[in-house]
């Protein structure tokens, strides 16, 4: 993973930002997005060689369906957590709240298959007797 | 001079006038085996050396007292146990890493997200270990049903043989009582395990819907109860078999005392009482081997161990997961993991106290119908 690209990055959206805001304060939040969206896709790109790796162990190994929910929801936990950051620094609370709810709604969707695989063993562990 | 030629004379009519006197299969034992053999499940037939044909116990015997093929079948028996247990273990261990890396990146993100990460690792850590295990719970569930209703079928049996017999009374009042006890302990203990398995894993499973939502002070209490009942039902086991005379106990030995002391290591919650009921047990088998023969017991075993094997490594590796994830600082995880691996000691305690009491039921019933006959 490169760090110093990334660290190179947020100090230029750092100073265009300080820039910007003496042009305009209307461009400040466009930019923060930009910055959000640029630095998911360096991260992305620069993790994908282990999410590849994890992807092939897991589906070797056999949990692949159990591993994918975990990355997948740490995934849409770090996507909603930036976005709700950049909402809260253009003082948009609500609507920050909103993403972050949205988010654990999504984290508890991605969980429901695993709920119902867990009682479906317990049912039919009582349906035994 | 004269003592000496009567001794003589005796020698002489000793050798010339002797038989020879030596064991022979009667064709009662034979037919027996015989039924008894064909009656044996295709996976386990299948698993007996060659040339065991259920013809001739003799040299059926020879060939399964044979230790090269006692311990390549335990081999067998242990290697196919581990061979299903082993990737199950190692899939635990990868989501645990998982989980423990994903948690690492936590205190990052907000509170409420990373409370709900830690619920989704918990449930998939949970899914996986409860899906992959199934089939083994589902399995000891089943072999224990089937022993309580071949039990169940005894009995009456039992029962008829007395009353065939004709002395009645003091017959119920030798073996009986026994056999009454024994039929209504198998009933009991097969009945209560899967609910009670259901139960445990059911409440260890809500901890994950919150960190604060604890059941398992309530999972403690209904398994301190279940262990207190089962301690009593083999309290009164070990009582009634040592004041029982249906059932003769055999004499101490060297070996005895060695499986006694592995009963008690090995065998979780009830091995001490299985282990002072060896005598007992001892003295069941010599009764079975004189009805269908050292075959029918080594076959009896054969059917047995594969089990139970199975459920003493299936709580190991539950237990080494555990505490690799307590190593990692998966708390959550590693709780509901040490919780399916007591359930499964629970399950191979009733499995071994269950099987005990159906061979003491099975040498009752061969006991009474050779006493009838």
């Amino acid at each position: 993973m490169d760090s110093a690209k990334i660290c190179a990055v947020a100090l230029i959206v750092i100073g265009a930002a300080a820039i910007i805001k003496q042009v305009g304060a209307g461009f400040s939040i466009p930019l923060r997005a930009s910055a959000l969206m640029v630095f998911a896709a360096l991260l992305l790109i620069s993790a994908r060689p282990a999410i590849e790796y994890l992807n092939e162990l897991s589906l070797s190994v056999g949990f692949s369906k159990y591993a994918a929910v975990i990355l997948k929801g740490f995934g849409v936990a770090l996507l909603c957590h930036g976005c709700a950051s950049v909402c809260r620094d253009s003082g948009e609370a609500t609507v920050a709240s909103c993403v972050e709810l949205a988010g654990k709604i999504e984290i508890f969707l991605l969980c429901v298959p695993l709920i119902n695989d867990l009682l479906e063993v317990v049912q039919e562990l009582i349906y035994l007797t | 001079m004269k003592r000496i030629f009567v001794f003589a004379l005796v020698l002489l009519f000793l050798i010339f006038f002797s038989f020879s006197a030596f064991a022979e299969v009667d064709d009662d034992l034979k037919s027996e085996y015989e039924d008894f053999f064909y009656g044996v499940e295709g996976s386990i037939s299948g698993s007996l050396p060659d040339g065991v044909d259920g013809k001739d116990p003799v040299s059926d015997a020879e060939a399964l007292t044979d230790w090269k093929y006692v311990f390549s079948f335990i081999g067998d028996a242990l290697g196919a146990s581990l061979s299903e247990i082993m990737p199950i273990f190692f899939t635990l261990c990868g989501l645990v890493l998982l989980s423990a890396a994903i948690e690492a990146f936590r205190t990052s993100l907000d509170p409420k997200f990373g409370d709900m990460l830690s619920a989704c690792s918990f449930f998939a850590v949970g899914a996986a270990a409860l899906t992959l295990q199934y089939g083994v719970v589902a399995s000891s569930a089943r072999y224990i049903g089937e022993l309580c209703s071949v039990a169940n079928v005894l009995f009456p049996i039992t029962v008829s043989l007395y009353a065939a017999g004709g002395n009645v009374a003091s017959a119920s009042v030798s073996g009986g009582a026994f056999g009454i006890f024994l039929g209504i302990c198998e009933n009991v203990l097969s009945r209560s395990i899967v609910p009670f398995s259901g139960v445990c894993l059911a409440l260890a499973v809500t901890t994950g819907f919150s960190a604060s939502f604890d059941l398992r002070p309530i999972s403690g209490v209904i398994k301190k109860t279940y262990t207190t009942a089962l301690g009593f039902i083999m309290m009164l086991f070990c009582a009634v078999t040592a004041a029982q005379n249906a059932i003769a106990s055999g004499q101490d030995s060297l070996g005895l005392r060695a499986v006694k002391f592995f009963a008690g290591s090995a065998i979780p919650i009830v091995g001490g009482a299985v282990g002072e009921s060896m005598k007992t047990l001892a003295a069941s088998v010599g009764i079975l081997r004189k009805s269908i023969g050292v075959c029918g017991i080594v076959i009896i075993f054969l059917i047995f161990l594969p089990t139970l094997f199975s459920l003493l490594l299936m709580k190991t590796a539950n237990s080494a997961a555990s505490g690799f994830a307590a190593m990692l600082g998966c708390s959550r995880e590693a709780s509901l993991l040490s919780e399916i691996g007591s359930v499964f000691g629970y399950i191979a305690a009733v499995l071994c106290a269950t099987s005990l009491m159906f061979v003491f039921l099975l040498a009752l019933l061969i006991g009474t119908a050779a006493v009838g006959a």
